[in-house]
């Protein structure tokens, strides 16, 4: 048989070459639009960054003013979200990946959880509030936290029970043929194995619901004035970007600008950190 | 009396025989190898001896494993000491995601209270044990993963017989190691048995020959033939046995 002898046929050639193409057009499309979005963002936003962002709050119409009480919001409400979110999902995903074999619960908890993951964001926000709001009569950002915490939660449920998935039972095994207790296995060696999988995993759901806007109107709302209270409502970066971005008044407009780049960029870094840490 | 007896021992996954009423005894201080084609349950049989079987649901195992007369399969015994007493090695090095030391410190702290000093001791002794120390005593904070696959089976022969077991359970130790770590193990386990009962799950049959005091050979779940190392291999009597150890030494 000689290798070197016939060709492959034009219509194979010219049908394997079709599919190759249309998959750089459709790669091609889909980061054609991130750079337009970062492009207007740029173009809008970078002439209003600067440094009275970050050392003033949000200011009254057609006064000067920055975005500090709206980041410290973000950063608190996202960050309790996270940190109520994180150990329950690693737990629940421990449930699942380790402990509970091929069992009906286990099934019963991926399936709800399949659901939680496409729960509209808005009607996650009306559960926070009935569970959260309405029982103590006001806003406050524990509450905007609390909704956060419910989207972020299936998602690290989710990519921790696949990065579970990747440590080797041979490895378990051997833990518990020396005796050694099964919690201190999961504690000690299991998770030290996958610990960049898991923390990665929380970052990006930490970048995800830092961005959410819906479940926080009803939540964790506004405020004017930067607090550290989470018994206060607070201002947070996706509220005021909707509130300022839909004024009349150019000033708001602006720091809406400044505001948008300033958390794209952010969560771009939060992603880019995440996947590092996840190649590591 | 013998020190491990294995009497009507039936296992099954969900509703899978994977043990047909076993009868063994297994001698002390010796090793006794399994061997089998794949599916035979030796390596079944060697998991329910620690019991680890019990990580996984569905199971279904009857009969009795009688060490030194009290039966490992009885519900109160606790399974903790049961584990340290017997100890098991895998077909894969499973270095803890930690030092060296760590490796070997980790279950032992658990299992008994030492000072700083004589935990350094037990250490080393299960090191040099099996033959590693004089390879990572300057090394010992450095992670178990950066040794080679040999060393790292060696590491996990010495934390297992730290713990001081009476029983070691090796399950084709050697089945993911080159030749020179393969022949260093080897050598380990003959010296080892001296120390310690050795059950040993092999594949090759010349392995088999070297190490072990006594054969079992399975088929479907069933012991075919037992028997000393010489007769077994010279003058095998069931026709399976036969046709098994003609089929492999021809490969």
């Amino acid at each position: 048989m000689d290798l070197l002898q016939g060709t492959i046929g034009f219509k194979r050639r010219f049908k394997n070459r079709l599919f190759s193409v249309s998959c750089v057009i459709a790669a091609a499309i889909a980061l054609l639009f991130f750079l337009l979005i970062l492009f207007f963002l740029i173009k809008n936003g970078m002439t209003h960054l600067n440094l009275t962002l970050f050392t003033q709050d949000t200011p009254a119409p057609q006064q000067a003013g920055g975005l500090r009480n709206a980041i410290i919001g973000s950063i608190m409400v996202s960050g309790l979200g996270i940190i109520i979110a994180a150990p329950l999902g690693i737990l629940i995903a421990t449930f699942l990946a380790n402990f509970s074999g091929k069992g009906r619960l286990a099934k019963t908890v991926r399936f709800v959880n399949d659901v939680l993951l496409s729960t509209p964001s808005i009607v996650i926000g009306l559960f926070a509030y009935s569970l959260c709001v309405r029982p103590f009569g006001h806003f406050s950002a524990f509450a905007g936290a609390v909704a956060l915490a419910m989207i972020a939660l299936p998602m690290i449920t989710r990519s921790s029970e696949d990065v579970l998935y990747l440590v080797p039972s041979m490895l378990e095994e051997s833990a518990v043929a020396m005796g050694i207790a099964r919690w201190r296995i999961t504690f000690k060696i299991v998770y030290r194995v996958v610990s960049s999988g898991l923390i990665t995993g929380s970052l990006l759901a930490f970048a995800r619901i830092s961005g959410e806007t819906a479940p926080l109107l009803f939540t964790a709302l506004n405020n004017n004035f930067t607090t550290l209270s989470f018994l206060k409502p607070v201002a947070t970066l996706p509220v005021v970007i909707y509130q300022f971005a839909l004024s009349p008044y150019k000033d708001w407009q602006n720091i809406a600008w400044a505001g948008a780049l300033l958390i794209t960029v952010a969560i771009l870094l939060l992603n880019l950190f995440a996947r590092f840490l996840a190649r590591k | 009396m013998s020190f491990l007896e294995i009497k009507d021992l039936s296992f099954s996954y969900g509703k899978v025989p994977v043990l047909k009423n076993i009868n063994a005894t297994i001698p002390e201080q010796a090793t006794t190898a399994l061997i089998g084609a794949s599916g035979s349950g030796k390596s079944t049989l060697l998991r329910c001896i620690n019991r680890i079987f019990e990580l996984y649901r569905q199971h279904n195992v009857s009969g009795d494993i009688l060490l030194n007369g009290h039966n490992l399969l009885d519900k109160r015994v606790n399974i903790n000491v049961l584990r340290k007493k017997i100890g098991m090695v895998f077909q894969k090095p499973t270095p803890f995601p930690m030092s060296i030391f760590e490796n070997i410190a980790f279950a032992l702290r658990l299992h008994e209270k030492l000072n700083k000093k004589e935990m350094h001791e037990r250490v080393e002794e299960a090191l040099k044990r099996a033959a590693l120390w004089d390879e990572v005593k300057d090394d010992l904070h450095k992670a178990g993963a950066y040794l080679s696959g040999g060393q790292q089976q060696r590491l996990c022969i010495a934390r297992t017989i730290a713990l001081r077991p009476d029983i070691l359970l090796l399950d084709e130790p050697t089945s993911a190691l080159d030749p020179i770590s393969t022949s260093k193990i080897e050598e380990l386990v003959l010296k080892l048995k001296k120390e310690f009962t050795i059950i040993m799950v092999t594949h090759h049959l010349q392995q088999a020959r070297r190490l072990s005091d006594q054969v079992i050979f399975m088929h479907d779940g069933r012991i075919v033939e037992s028997g000393d190392n010489h007769s077994f291999f010279s003058a095998p009597q069931e026709k399976l046995t036969q046709e098994y150890l003609k089929y492999q030494s021809e490969e």
